[in-house]
């Protein structure tokens, strides 16, 4: 059978000779569509950036405590540490807080050095791509994104001065910044040399602040894990999957809010729905049995109400997912991110990667255009299938 | 042509069971012109919808050009009606917010005809109805007289055997109704048949009339 034109011509027309209300349906079908549509962007671009630090996280990280309290882990420990079975490598870490009191902001502090290996490989990339030597010669470092716009705000275009542990000035030259792939961690970050970090912090330099410990096999990770306790009782290790399930608790609990506005948006969206069931109007009515009467088939009538809606429908849920896309990942969420990325406890913003998740954009569209199609066809059939004698009368 | 046996119409609410029509058999001819009259809540509209397969008998039989419309189903019955039967309703219902020429093409979408057969047909039942120069306007900004005229051109459009006419005249005044009539016998001298249900005196002498049935209470009086 040929296709037949007129009828889709008839459906875009009526959808206009409508007017006011095709509008206010449109609108309301795209604003829903939106809420949810962004909820489920930035969630999904969270838990997407977690699970990919995770991923890069090291195995096994291990802090020393004394008294309840983390302390600094003495750098005699790491020999005998490589010499347990199993461990690839042992790295010190020098890292910590600066708080910048102007903007009232942490930057986290990480020293490099540059005979030894970084603990993640984002950040060897970045260490690679400059001289730590001459970093060390001229006391430069690297910032991230987030930190060079901080301080550019506050008129440090190209050095900074920390405060040291013991009061005295110590100036930084920006030598350049990073865009890391994981911009959750990486944008308040500050790579300098150890020895810099040493000296901010007032950290002695036989001292780490951890250790991180990379396993040849993960299989391993329970025994070594064990034989660490044994020669170092006072040591706390933790695990990559410690640190995922902290993670995931956080953001399970921030998610629970923007699950209650899901559940309120696709509420409204149902209620709408109902509404719709519940009958049409008998003007709607009227002109089913009219166009009935003068020899349209409910095969006729039916699809013209599927193209009407499918094109209302289809319509807003393609400007929806437009508009909402647009918000996330080009203008940042503004008004719903801050809900979501409080958990960070920094400052420095942070950029929602793009992250396009087909399933999900799948169900959404389950979840839209065919509830409301069938909201729409469902009265319509019913309406059809009378006996169309009530406009003979 | 046109052939009811023995038709029985009931509706039952919940509340009561009404016989719309009891027993009723008649024959009409083809090119016939056939008035119905009687009382409002006679049965007039009910033997239209039932001609017309917009509604089915609750016994009986309806038999239009050979085919038993009562046993017809969609999409036949819509089919049927697609090609022989042009209706006039009695308040018109055209569609107002659709033009004058969207609604005279209405009958014609299902038929998924060329774009130039459709507009030649449009122009056609237009020029005879004498509303081409209003063909763009909106319905509900016609006089009564010229919506009269778009719902005849509709009824026209699809070239239909039967013209079925529920008051035609009903809201029109004594002029317009005299222009009606005259359209009607034009159209019996064009061969179709012509089923009009109304109460206006001006149809019960006509000379082209070729049969009256007088319903009441659903029962045919003649
Ligand atoms: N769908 C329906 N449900 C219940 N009763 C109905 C229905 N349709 C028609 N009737 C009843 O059937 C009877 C005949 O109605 P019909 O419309 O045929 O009358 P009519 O002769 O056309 O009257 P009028 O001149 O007022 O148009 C009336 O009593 C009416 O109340
Ligand atoms: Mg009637």
């Amino acid at each position: 059978m040929k296709f037949n034109l007129y009828l889709l011509e008839f459906a875009l027309f009526s959808l206009i000779r409508k007017g006011a209300k095709t509008l206010f349906v449109f609108l309301i079908l795209t604003f829903l569509i939106f809420l949810l549509a962004s909820v489920l962007f930035i969630s999904d671009a969270i838990k997407h950036e977690l699970n990919v630090s995770v991923a890069h996280l090291p195995e096994l990280t291990l802090q020393r405590l004394q008294a309840g309290k983390q302390v600094n882990v003495p750098l005699k420990r790491v020999e005998p540490l490589l010499e347990i079975e199993g461990v690839a490598s042992v790295i010190p870490r020098v890292w910590g807080y600066y708080y910048f009191k102007v903007a009232g902001v942490n930057f986290s502090v990480v020293g490099i050095d540059a005979f030894e290996q970084s603990y993640k490989e984002s950040l060897q990339k970045v260490v690679d791509a400059y001289d730590v030597k001459a970093l060390e010669k001229e006391s430069g470092m690297i910032v991230g994104a987030g930190v060079k716009k901080i301080l550019e705000e506050n008129y440090y275009q190209d050095f900074f001065n920390f405060v040291t542990a013991d009061g005295k000035w110590k100036r930084m030259h920006i030598m350049g910044s990073f865009n890391a792939d994981i911009s959750l961690q990486a944008n308040d970050m500050i790579l300098l040399p150890k020895k810099s970090a040493y000296e901010i912090f007032g950290m002695p330099e036989n001292e780490a602040t951890d250790v991180v410990v990379k396993v040849s096999n993960p299989e391993e990770i329970p025994t070594i894990v064990s034989k660490i306790n044994q020669l170092y009782p006072d040591m706390r290790v933790v695990t990559k999957e410690d640190i995922r399930v902290s993670y995931q608790n956080i953001f399970d609990y921030k998610s629970g809010f923007f699950l209650s506005l899901f559940v309120v948006s696709a509420f409204t969206f149902f209620m709408i729905i109902y509404d719709k069931l519940s009958g049409l109007s008998s003007e709607e009515k009227r002109e089913i049995g009219i166009l009935k009467a003068l020899g349209w088939s409910m095969d006729d009538i039916l699809k013209e109400r599927f193209y009407e809606s499918f094109i209302l429908c289809f319509g807003a849920f393609l400007l929806a997912l437009a508009l909402s896309m647009a918000y996330v990942f080009f203008w940042e969420a503004p008004l719903l991110r801050s809900l979501f990325v409080g958990y960070s406890t920094l400052k420095p913003s942070f950029e929602l990667p793009f992250y396009f998740n087909m399933p999900m954009i799948v169900l959404l569209f389950l979840l839209s255009v065919p509830v409301y199609i069938g909201s729409v066809m469902i009265p319509s059939w019913r309406a059809a299938m009378l006996d169309a004698d009530e406009v003979l009368r | 042509m046109i052939v009811l046996k023995n038709v029985c119409k009931c509706y039952e609410t919940e509340a009561q069971r009404i016989d719309a029509l009891r027993d009723i058999s008649l024959h009409v001819k083809a090119g016939e012109c056939v008035i119905l009259k009687g009382a409002s809540g006679s049965g007039k509209s009910t033997i239209l919808s039932l001609i017309a397969g917009l509604s089915k008998p609750t016994t009986g039989d309806v038999v239009v050009d050979g085919k038993r419309i009562s046993k017809l189903m969609e999409p036949f019955s819509a089919h049927f009606r697609r090609e022989n039967i042009g209706v006039i309703f009695q308040r018109y219902h055209l569609i107002a917010t659709l033009s004058v020429r969207d609604n005279i093409a209405l009958p014609l979408i299902p038929e998924n005809l060329s774009a130039q057969v459709m507009e030649k047909r449009v122009e056609e039942v237009m020029e005879l109805c004498a509303i081409s120069h209003k063909s763009s306007a909106l319905c509900r900004h016609l006089s009564g007289g010229e919506q009269q005229r778009v719902a005849i051109a509709r009824a026209l459009v699809n070239e239909p055997k039967i013209i079925i006419a529920d008051e035609p005249t009903a809201n029109l005044d004594a002029v317009l109704s005299e222009q009606f009539i005259e359209t009607m016998y034009d159209l019996k001298k064009s061969g179709v048949t012509l089923l009009i249900a109304t109460h206006d005196s001006q149809f019960f002498n006509l000379l082209f009339v070729d049969q009256q049935i007088e319903l009441k209470n659903g029962v045919m009086l003649s």
